[in-house]
């Protein structure tokens, strides 16, 4: 028996479709067999993402309103990438999904292996319409500082767990500074050990270790840009 | 400026126990990590020969001039694999001036919740799951858990005979629910508890009966009275209470009881931040456990909730000694002595372990605080 999620259904979702509301409720195996079934019966892919996204900007509506939890939107998140799996062979080469809002690089620096928090903050702003560059774990800062130059992103974001990473990660934000680099981008930082003392040491522009807050400043950037 | 009159025992015995002390007792969680970086070595032979790894431990504890609790041994790689978690160490998986981390991947498969279910975690490991996480033979494991005894039983003469310290802990063994979480992954694990709930009660139920039994056997083999228990993922940052209720208080509560029935007081460990969850801890007896928590559960709400109820322990962050002034270390303790310790119910304590890289000055800020605020204050 799957676990029930038992969650008010909004006016809002009434109006939506089955595989909308079924991917709020992440109902799991109803969301992957009818997926599954529309795309052989030949619907427009794109259709079918646009009423999953649907229903992950409403699971992120009930993450706000503190109904629904991290469990929740990884759930949610994970489930998506499984609905691309099966949608990306048919989408064809001029398929664009939509535009891309913003560019982040996501890394843990080097030292640290720990990548859960940047692989779940990753997936949330994936599904904002970011695209992402995740240099992966243990990553050595002047690498770092080559792609930056290279990807040119809006942001940077560090995933870090252990307190040796602190000297690294002022030394990306030095070097930045430095090569005249810093202002053209927001330097985020997350993770179980850091606050507001790891952020002002390093010299970023957000810290949170919630990534749901991650995404909502990257999306204010970007808004205030006139993006997004 | 009063004198000290309790003994380590005598002062963590009456913190747990709610009731006055002399002064604060202190209980960093200092490891090999923190004591090698201070001595400019790296740790790759530690992890080779455990009891390197505690007498750079005991060398860091004495120059300090100690503290009044300590967790027992070194943890090394080969400590965690007994247990059941793969970790990646200095001089074998990662560079030489790295510290071991874990690996956590998807190593525990669905199907292995039924066998944990119906032999227990224990034989699970032993029988097959240690072969899939380490490239060890079973004459490699013999050895590793000959030595880790041959670790634990020194361990306690140094902390326990030689310096007197209290708090002795005798085992070390994270929470059930933690257990499958780290070794299914976490998002492997959230699934099952949503779409294989029934699979993992099943495993947690016998897990807990387990891990009652394993530790009331190694206390009286270690002479420990104290079970520490690291819990990082079960709390309201990540779950919603349904969850909490199903799959992690009623276990707790069991383990809360079988231990306290034989004289034996859990420990927990509760990183991340368990603000929504601490209400629950109301229902246990009064003075049943330790709560402690790393800087991120918001301590004097919870002591709010739970005054004159159970002993906490505290919480100076990890950033706080890697990268704070010993002005700013001392003035959260005395802020953590003024606060927690009204009841008696405080353990002043470092928010997880104390890092690697923490400043010397902010550690003795730490100490020196610890040791003389009330005594000079009284």
């Amino acid at each position: 028996m799957k676990i029930s999620l038992n969650y008010s259904v909004h006016l809002s979702q009434i109006m939506s479709s089955q595989l909308t509301l079924n991917l709020i409720e992440l109902e799991y195996e109803k969301v992957l067999s009818e997926v599954k079934e529309r795309l052989i019966q030949g619907e427009e892919p794109m259709r079918i993402i646009k009423e999953c996204k649907q229903g992950l900007a409403l699971v992120g509506e009930r993450y706000k309103k503190k109904e629904y939890f991290l469990a929740e939107l990884m759930l949610s998140g994970e489930l998506f990438k499984d609905v691309m799996e099966l949608v990306e062979p048919y989408l064809n080469e001029n398929t664009t999904e939509e535009n891309i809002i913003g560019k982040i690089v996501l890394v843990t620096i080097q030292g640290d292996i720990h990548d859960l928090g940047k692989n779940i903050l990753a997936t949330l702003l994936k599904l904002e319409g970011f695209k992402i560059y995740d240099l992966g774990v243990d990553i050595n800062p002047d690498i770092i500082i080559e792609k930056v130059k290279e990807i040119k992103p809006d942001f940077l974001g560090f995933s870090a767990l252990l307190t040796t990473t602190f000297d690294p990660m002022k030394y990306v934000v030095d070097k930045l500074k430095e090569i005249g680099f810093r202002d053209q981008l927001k330097i985020m930082v997350g993770g179980g050990i850091t606050n507001n003392l790891v952020k002002d040491y390093i010299g970023a522009d957000f810290q949170t270790i919630d990534g749901t807050l991650g995404v909502q400043y990257c999306l204010d950037v970007i808004k205030a840009r006139g993006g997004g | 400026m009063k004198e000290e009159y309790m003994t380590s025992e005598e002062r963590i015995t009456a913190a747990m126990n709610l009731e006055k002390q002399d002064r604060v007792p202190i209980v960093p969680l200092v490891g090999m990590d923190l004591a090698a970086t201070y001595y400019k070595l790296n740790t790759v032979e530690m992890h080779k020969d455990p009891i390197k790894g505690l007498d750079i431990m005991l060398k860091f504890f004495d120059e300090f001039g100690g503290w009044d609790g300590h967790t027992t041994f070194p943890l090394v790689k080969s400590a965690y694999i007994i247990s059941g978690f793969k970790v990646k160490a200095p001089g074998q998986e990662l560079p030489d001036n790295y510290f071991a981390q874990f690996d956590e991947g998807e190593w525990m498969k669905v199907e292995d919740y039924k066998t944990i279910a119906d032999i227990g975690w224990s034989k699970f490991v032993s029988n097959e799951y240690i072969y899939r996480i380490s490239d060890w033979t079973p004459e490699d494991v013999d050895k590793a858990r000959k030595e880790f005894w041959k670790l634990l039983l020194k361990a306690i003469e140094e902390w326990v005979v030689k310096r007197k310290t209290g708090l002795r802990t005798g085992t070390s063994r994270t929470h059930p629910f933690f257990t499958l979480s780290l070794s299914r992954s976490m998002i492997k694990f959230t699934q099952d508890l949503y779409y294989r709930p029934e699979l993992v009660e099943a495993a947690l139920d016998t897990m807990t009966d387990e891990y009652i039994k394993h530790t009331v056997s190694q206390m009286k083999y270690t002479g420990g009275n104290v079970a520490y228990i690291p819990e990082e993922r079960a709390e309201g940052a990540i779950y919603p209470l349904k969850i909490f209720e199903r799959f992690w208080w009623p276990y707790t509560k069991r383990i809360v009881e079988g231990l306290n029935d034989k004289g034996i007081t859990p420990w927990f460990h509760l990183d991340q931040c368990w603000d929504l969850n601490i209400p629950y801890f109301k229902e246990l007896p009064r003075a049943s456990c330790i709560l402690d928590f790393d800087g991120l559960t918001d301590i004097f709400r919870a002591k709010k909730i739970l005054k004159n109820h159970l002993c906490l322990m505290s919480d100076v962050s990890a950033s706080l000694f890697s990268i704070g002034t010993p002005k700013q270390v001392e003035d959260y303790v005395k802020k953590l002595i003024d606060k927690l310790g009204v009841d008696g119910g405080h353990i002043l304590a470092s928010g997880c372990e104390v890092p690697p890289d923490c400043k010397p000055e902010n550690f003795k800020a730490f100490l020196k605080t610890g040791k003389t605020y009330q005594l000079s204050k009284e």
